[in-house]
């Protein structure tokens, strides 16, 4: 009956964080998972070479193969040392069969020869050190920075946690600041962009500081208050509502492009830049009814999700769902056997029942839209969900876009405040397949390696 | 054997909210403006209220019944209507309009006045346009421009507050005795309109003027209306700018303007009747316009029009546009003008 009796709280619009579960654990480092499975292909057909056979025996930071079509390609390395299994046609996290190579470990820990790119002769070029980075598969927009190099001059980090329980990039800026802000350095330099706009939650301007601190002097890093968290969708939001580049001129038309940059991305580049690590690891937050100790762990890129599972305590047989990224835009999961992948932040597994649509309490089951206009007051994009997805369950696809369906940001918070339990989330994203196809999706495309 | 996983689409946490508590919300804010009335009017408000909700939902439970549910099972009736899918009688709509219909009829009009009030207004204000969610113009206020124009005598009978002995002898056993009749009297407006008249503030303030059950106690109604605002039931946007253009207009027109906020059933249709979600536009910009247009057109007929008071009808005209002023308000982001209304942009492969 929660919800049902009226309460004297005042009503929330946006769910709380659920951050104390995980925020001050410590972070560890999961060890070594029996097999790791790397996928070669980020979308159905991707473009990729391989550059080991099946049987060969490979060490952590070796590369294996090249995804994308150059410029806007990506090295993809080794996580673990071992022996390569098999090249097959593997599930992966997105939803589809990519071509993945799956190693199985050797235990040796044996880690390639890499050298720093510091220490390279690339160092004083940027257009170099940006391939370097490539080479270490780092995903960074590389179609922005190879074809369009001299239109981007602004460089916006998201640093806002928009998911519930996820608390990864938070727990990366406090353990790794100092990391985070070199690998900014670099990489400002090696695309010559001399602005950066730092978005973070009012609440924890502090987290920052080491950012903002190392930019005094030759680059402008600013840092934006927000009240509300952006969801990682929130480009083109965050370059409407704070680009430096805007002000300037009265007009609105934008100088420059603006790109934005992933924490996570912005420490692997200070990982290569000084010790020649390829992106191998990444900090993810384990969260959920499922997991008995939700934590923020270390984890090889390519680890399945199951070892992660048992790791923070979870029963595999009871988890009843399984969401890559968090609750509000993750990916859902139909399989325990697919892969971490390199823009995933966490995970979030769940006990879930199977609930027979009758058992359900009536008063939770679907209603008509009652015009409340909450979604409308979260809509963090300043849409319209309740109209648009009227439009779409009546097939007026073009009115649907004339109303901003494609400004969605696939964010989830107007389904989660919908009273009248209106699958919004999901209507807006019927409306973008059935208007230009799937790849449009920016919930999905977010995952991507190669996305910008 | 690999267990199952459940695939939906996102998300996957929700706040447990319903329908339903919007409804109830409204009702206990309705419980002050309640109170005072039948401290003003004596308990027979309590009799008309009663009627007024006993109406609406029945009206909507037999509607519902005889066009959604063929099979209806009535001998375990109660049971049926509890358990039945497509009744949502129970939802607290009904209730909320019963209770608002009854609230905006003045205190001496016999019981039957809100039933057929209450009958109309869920009948021909909201389940011939489908059911909650449809309706195009605000059921109560349907329900009371009908009674206006069917019983025009008797839906401005206007009566005083009753005393306290009145009060003290309607508790008597004595059946005959529940019902006092006040002495007759001019609203507040009346008096202003027709014999150029005015009331003095803390008259208004306090509730102890002539006027529909509901509309008098200015107190009890901004209790009540605080309490939908601190909720988050209703936002600010169309109550203030309801009130606010109010004021302002009749600022302009050489009017009193506090008595005209206060007097009436300005507030109680700012707070309790523009308000009502179904009927008021989403936007927020439209709210503001909502409400801004609802002030403009009440002053006017207060000021220039034939009836003493204007807020029935100028909510009804406003609800009449609501759609179009979605329409012209839609919240469009500046980068609209970008390539990102095509999709092209968003196409991940370089
Ligand atoms: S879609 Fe849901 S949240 Fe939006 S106006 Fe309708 S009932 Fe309210
Ligand atoms: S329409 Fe819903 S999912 Fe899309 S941006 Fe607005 S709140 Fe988020």
């Amino acid at each position: 009956m929660d919800g049902f009796l009226p309460t004297f709280t005042r009503r929330k619009l946006l769910p709380p964080t659920y951050r104390e579960a995980t925020w001050d654990k410590p972070v560890l480092r999961l060890g070594e998972p029996e097999r790791v499975i790397i996928p070669l292909q980020d979308s159905p057909g991707t473009s990729y070479q391989v550059a080991v056979k099946e049987g060969e025996d490979v060490t952590a930071g070796q590369k294996i193969g090249v995804m994308g079509e150059a410029p806007a390609s990506l090295s993809v390395h080794a996580s673990i040392s071992g022996t390569v299994e098999q090249i097959a046609a593997l599930p992966h996290p997105l939803g589809f069969q990519a071509i993945s190579l799956s190693i199985a470990s050797d235990g040796k820990h044996e880690t390639c020869e890499c050298s720093p790119l510091k220490t390279g002769d690339r160092a004083g070029n940027g257009r170099k050190v940006l391939e370097g980075l490539q080479e270490m598969g780092i995903p960074l927009s590389y179609r922005h920075l190879m074809a369009n190099d001299s239109r981007v001059s602004c460089l916006i980090i998201n640093a806002t946690e928009f998911e519930p329980y996820i608390t990864s990039r938070h727990v990366l800026l406090k353990e790794h600041g100092n990391e985070v802000a070199a690998g900014l350095q670099v990489l400002m330099t090696a695309c010559s962009v001399k602005q950066a706009v730092i978005v973070v939650e009012n609440t924890h301007t502090a987290l920052v500081e080491p950012l903002k601190r190392d930019g005094q002097g030759t680059v402008d890093i600013r840092v934006r208050g927000v009240t509300q968290p952006y969801p990682d969708t929130a480009n083109w939001l965050l370059e409407d509502k704070f680009s430096p580049l805007k002000s300037n001129n009265k007009h609105g038309s934008a100088q420059g492009l603006m790109m934005s940059v992933d924490l996570s991305s912005l420490f692997a580049i200070n990982n290569a830049w000084v010790s020649g690590l390829p992106f191998t690891e990444q900090l993810i937050t384990i969260a959920g009814s499922a997991v008995r100790d939700p934590q923020n762990v270390w984890v090889k890129t390519g680890t399945p999700l199951s070892p992660i599972i048992t790791h923070a305590g979870g029963d595999l047989s009871r988890v009843g769902r399984l969401v890559l990224g968090g609750p509000l835009m993750g990916i859902p999961q139909h399989t325990l056997a697919v892969p971490l992948i390199k823009k995933a932040k966490g995970l979030f597994a769940a006990v879930a029942f199977l609930v027979d649509e009758h058992r359900e309490s009536r008063f939770y089951k679907q209603a008509p839209c009652v015009k409340c206009a909450k979604c409308v007051d979260v809509c963090p994009a300043s849409l319209v969900p309740n109209t648009i997805a009227d439009f779409v369950t009546n097939k007026l696809l073009n009115d649907a876009q004339e109303w901003g369906v494609f400004h969605c940001l696939e964010c989830g918070l107007c389904e989660y405040s919908c009273p009248s339990r209106i699958p919004l989330l999901e209507i807006m994203r019927l409306g973008k397949v059935l208007l230009k196809g799937e790849d449009c999706l920016l919930g999905r495309n977010v995952f991507g390696a190669l996305y910008g | 054997m690999e267990n199952r996983l459940l695939v939906s689409s996102p998300p996957y946490i929700k706040n447990g909210e319903t329908a339903h508590c919007l409804m109830f919300d409204v009702f206990i804010a309705l419980i002050p403006v309640l109170a005072a009335s039948i401290i003003f009017f004596g308990p027979r408000v309590l009799w008309n209220v009663f009627w007024g909700v006993s109406a609406a939902i029945g009206t909507e439970a037999l509607i519902q019944i005889v066009f959604k549910v063929p099979a209806f099972k009535f001998r375990t009736f109660v049971y049926s209507l509890l358990t039945n899918d497509d009744i949502d009688v129970l939802d607290g709509s009904a209730l909320v309009t019963g209770m608002l219909l009854a609230l905006t009829l003045p205190p001496s009009s016999p019981f039957w006045m809100p039933m057929i009030g209450s009958f109309i207004a869920i009948a021909f204000g909201k389940q011939v346009f489908g059911g909650v969610g449809y309706n195009i113009f605000n059921p109560a206020l349907i329900g009371r421009a009908f009674l206006l124009a069917a019983w025009p005598g008797k839906a401005t009978a206007w009566t005083a507050p009753i005393s306290w002995e009145a009060w003290a002898q309607s508790l008597s056993l004595n059946p005959s005795s529940w019902i006092v009749d006040g002495v007759s009297t001019a609203t507040p407006l009346a008096l202003l309109k027709l014999q150029n008249e005015t009331t003095p503030l803390a008259e208004l303030l306090f509730g102890t003027t002539a006027g529909s059950l509901g509309e008098t106690s200015a107190l009890a109604i901004l209790i009540g209306g605080g309490y939908l605002l601190y909720k988050g039931t209703v936002t600010w946007h169309i109550p203030f700018s309801y009130i606010g253009t109010a004021f302002l207009l009749s600022l302009l027109l050489g009017q009193d303007p506090l008595f005209h906020v206060f007097a009436g059933g300005l507030l109680f249709g700012a707070f309790f009747m523009a308000t009502d979600v179904v009927t008021s536009p989403v936007t927020k910009l439209g709210r503001i316009i909502f409400g801004s247009g609802a002030g403009v057109l009440t002053i006017v007929i207060r000021v220039f029009g034939g009836f003493p008071e204007g807020v029935c009808y100028s909510i009804l005209l406003m609800n009449a546009v609501t759609p179009l002023i979605d329409r012209y308000t839609k919240q469009l982001p500046q980068s609209a003008a970008r390539s990102s209304l095509t999709g092209e942009s968003f196409t991940p492969k370089g």
